[in-house]
């Protein structure tokens, strides 16, 4: 700061020093003024002075005239006395002034030059006389006619030559005060042109500086049209009023394909080169940035315009594809001003990342996206895999029941978005980014079905497909975990080759019972010895026996209360037993001590959907049985998420059925329910 | 003090996996009072626990987040909220943060950005 003030001061040393130098001469000049003009009016006096002396000889020598006259003639003589007195005392007093003027020294008294002071000694020598002669006279009332008749003489005679030198002296101080007047003149002219020099030196540096600043100014101008004029970014700010600012790169308008002006508003372009979704949160995101509360690096993490794809429209001219766009705050007395904008055309970038992207999802991105699953707490994968399995069932029974109308269209649509991007959000949090890829691709299919009111059944074909491709990337990952997890298990020497099943199933128990608000007590029964399955059937029941225990706890255990009126233990129990027999075949049963499975409920709620009551009370407890296993049914009314929308047991069967394995179901109303998968020896 | 924290998401594995985090002793400062699946599970749960911070999802059933933050806001004005969601969800996070929402975490994320987002909310 300190040397900026120095350098301040530097800048305009020059122009301070000859504002001060003319300050100095004008005040010189006044007081310069001041003196001279003393000096005239003292010098006038003394020529007065020099004047007066030839009235008062005159008046003298009249004087003493008059008094010898009237001497003569015995007049009265007191008025020729006074006369006198007066006459003689004032040219005895101006002469002293003379003589004094003559002596003075210094500043203020002038000293009268040689040739003055000789014709003033002159004046002396011819008074001399006349004086003496008249001084008897003045005391005296009756002055000696003698006396009178001397004084007469010598006044006559020397009067002539005494006025000739006052006039002498008179003339010679007229001429010392033009000749004086003369020289102060030049030197007021002097000073005062000394001024007047200093002053056009002032005003000289004063329009150099002035033209210096200018020409920085233009140069500082011609640098940033330079700079704007070269440079690739479209760069402008954006003013508080949403107006683009006037200076703004030359590229801008190519950039955007749209012809600009300066002041212009950013809004109405930026509709036009962007979806409707995209423009309302560039909107969103400008309103925030002039806002101070939000922090800055929230700001940037939010861009919606980081990497935008622009609209193709006819009336624009051929410009890029993607832009992105940067904004930073410009800040004015701790208010955001302004927002310099930078537009970069990344068309390029985004079309070689698109190759990339492609290369890599057929170089490997699955197999890293598998590699993923070792790093992760293999609970976690299982629940993943098991919502997510969930969901995509919930989502092809949906796509199988929906009525056909647009607002359950709309609905449905809804329905799978939240599933896929469920998905999505928990496959990218376990770091399972190729199943992530996949749903965020569902997604994008999804997006713009969701803002459409015209759906028709056509529109549901693509995401039956998109399921069954995220089902079978969850289906390979399910795989590979099953594959790690028996490995894990050899390298380990475990004893018990089910016992990452059995924990998985407990915990399942447990967490749906936990969900559900209901007490579990779960006992898995495996057997000491690990039996020899293969490859296949272990997969069977990982995926089969996950869906048995989770229907035992949602739809077989009863609520504590429930449970307490019926007469049991609060605690449920679920007890999964695995047999195998001497045969070589297996036997893998969940029974539940709940409710049962009534028939009377069965039958009721075939009435609730439909069916004549004709037919229900004609079928048997077997068919009615085996309503549990067709799609769709329920006996829960309201569904939730491990039970109730009709998916399951029918999907049991399905698994059954593909492995080769018989199902089976025994039940009594308030007491049990038990399923038993029966596999065949392999062959 | 203590601050009480809902969790708010749909999905169970990010649930837990914010709730175990917040347990992990990194963040002794933080009460989990509530998880909730939806938005009208969370509301209930903001109004009984009164939190002084909540993490949100946007894309929920029942009620979606964006509605969610509103009433929150509209009711708990005190209460800070981090909006938890997929960068797909950018403008639906842009409108959160309009609403009154003070943080952003993209999901996927790591346990340090969850930490380090947490803890700039409660500054």
């Amino acid at each position: 700061m300190e040397k900026r003030t120095h350098g301040w001061l530097g800048k305009y040393k020059e122009l301070l020093a000859a504002i001060t130098l003319f300050l100095v001469l004008d005040l010189g000049v006044l007081v310069f003024n001041t003196f001279t003009s003393h000096l005239i009016e003292r010098d006038t006096a003394l020529i007065n002075t020099a004047g007066e002396l030839r009235v008062y000889s005159q008046q003298l020598t009249k004087s003493l005239l008059t008094l010898r006259q009237e001497m003569q003639a015995s007049e009265p003589i007191q008025s020729s006395l006074a006369e006198l007195g007066e006459a003689h005392a004032a040219f005895t007093s101006a002469l002293g002034q003379l003589r004094q003027a003559g002596q003075g020294s210094g500043l203020w008294r002038a000293p009268m030059d040689s040739s003055g002071q000789e014709l003033l000694t002159q004046l002396d020598d011819y008074w001399g006389p006349i004086g003496e002669a008249a001084a008897p006279l003045l005391d005296n009332q009756h002055p000696a006619a003698m006396d009178v008749d001397g004084a007469v003489t010598k006044a006559v005679s020397r009067n002539v030559r005494l006025m000739q030198l006052a006039d002498d002296l008179t003339r010679h101080l007229e001429e010392q005060a033009v000749s004086r007047a003369a020289w102060l003149r030049y030197i007021q002219v002097g000073a005062i042109l000394l001024a007047t020099l200093n002053f056009i030196f002032i005003v000289f540096k004063f329009i150099r500086r002035l033209l210096e600043s200018d020409r920085q100014a233009e140069s500082a101008r011609r640098e940033t049209r330079d700079i704007l004029d070269t440079v690739r970014e479209g760069l402008f700010l954006l003013g508080r009023d949403g107006r683009i600012g006037r200076q703004f790169s030359r590229s801008l308008p190519s950039l955007f394909g749209l012809p600009l002006q300066g002041g212009q508003p950013l809004e109405p372009l930026l509709q036009e080169l962007l979806e409707e979704e995209q423009h309302e949160a560039a909107r969103d995101y400008m309103d925030l940035l002039f806002n101070r509360k939000v922090k800055p690096a929230l700001l940037e993490e939010l861009n919606p315009l980081r990497e935008v794809a622009l609209k193709t429209q006819e009336g624009r001219r051929k410009g890029p594809s993607h832009l992105a766009f940067e904004f930073t705050q410009v800040q004015e007395n701790g208010e955001v001003s302004a927002l310099l904008v930078t537009v970069t055309d990344i068309s390029r970038q985004m079309q070689l990342a698109r190759e990339l992207a492609v290369t890599e999802a057929r170089a490997g991105s699955e197999v890293e996206s598998l590699l993923a699953v070792l790093d992760q707490d293999p609970e976690q994968v299982r629940d993943f895999l098991q919502a997510g399995d969930t969901r995509l069932n919930l989502v092809n029974q949906a796509l199988q029941d929906v009525k056909p109308d647009t607002r359950a269209y709309a609905e449905l649509i809804n329905q799978v978005f939240r599933g896929v991007h469920s998905i999505k959000g928990e496959a990218g949090a376990l770091g399972l980014m190729d199943i992530s890829a996949q749903a965020h691709q569902f997604e994008d299919l999804l997006t713009p079905l969701r803002r459409r009111h015209d759906l028709t059944g056509d529109d549901l074909i693509p995401i039956a497909f998109q399921v069954g491709e995220l089902r079978e990337k969850l289906a390979r990952v399910q795989t590979v975990l099953a594959r790690v997890n028996r490995q894990r298990q050899t390298e380990v020497g475990a004893s018990h080759p089910f016992a990452e099943l059995k924990k998985q199933i407990e915990h399942l128990a447990l967490k749906v019972a936990e969900d559900l608000n209901k007490k579990v007590r779960i006992e898995v029964d495996f057997p000491s010895q690990a039996p020899d399955l293969d490859e296949r059937l272990l997969r069977n029941l990982r995926e089969m026996l996950p869906q048995l225990v989770r229907n035992a706890v949602a739809h077989g255990i009863e609520a504590e209360e429930e449970r307490l009126q019926a007469g049991k233990f609060p605690e449920g129990t679920v007890r999964v037993e695995f047999l195998p027999a001497a045969d070589g075949s297996l036997s893998l049963s969940v029974r539940d001590d709940g409710r049962g499975i009534s028939c009377a409920r069965i039958r009721a709620r075939l009435l609730e959907l439909g069916h004549t009551p004709e037919r229900v009370q004609a079928m048997s407890e077997k068919e009615l049985l085996a309503c549990l296993f067709t799609p769709g049914f329920s006996l829960l009314e309201k569904a939730h998420e491990h039970a109730g929308r009709g998916v399951g047991l029918d999907l049991i069967r399905d698994m059954a059925a593909r492995a080769g394995a018989r199902l089976r179901l025994s039940t009594l109303p308030n007491t049990y329910t038990q399923f038993t998968l029966q596999f065949q020896p392999a062959p | 003090m203590t601050l009480k924290l809902l969790i708010v998401d749909d999905s169970t594995v990010i649930r837990n996996r914010i709730a175990r985090l917040c347990q992990d002793m990194r963040l002794p400062c933080l009460e989990i009072v509530g998880l909730a699946g939806d938005g009208r599970q969370a509301l209930a749960l903001a109004e009984q626990f009164r939190p002084q911070l909540v993490t949100m999802d946007l894309t929920m059933p029942q009620m979606d987040g964006d509605e969610c933050i509103s009433r929150i806001v509209d009711r708990l004005p005190e209460t800070r909220i981090l909006v938890v969601s997929a960068l797909s969800d950018k403008a639906t996070a842009l409108k959160a943060i309009k609403k009154g929402a003070q943080g952003f975490l993209r999901k996927p994320f790591s346990d340090e950005q969850l930490v380090e987002s947490l803890l700039e909310l409660i500054r």
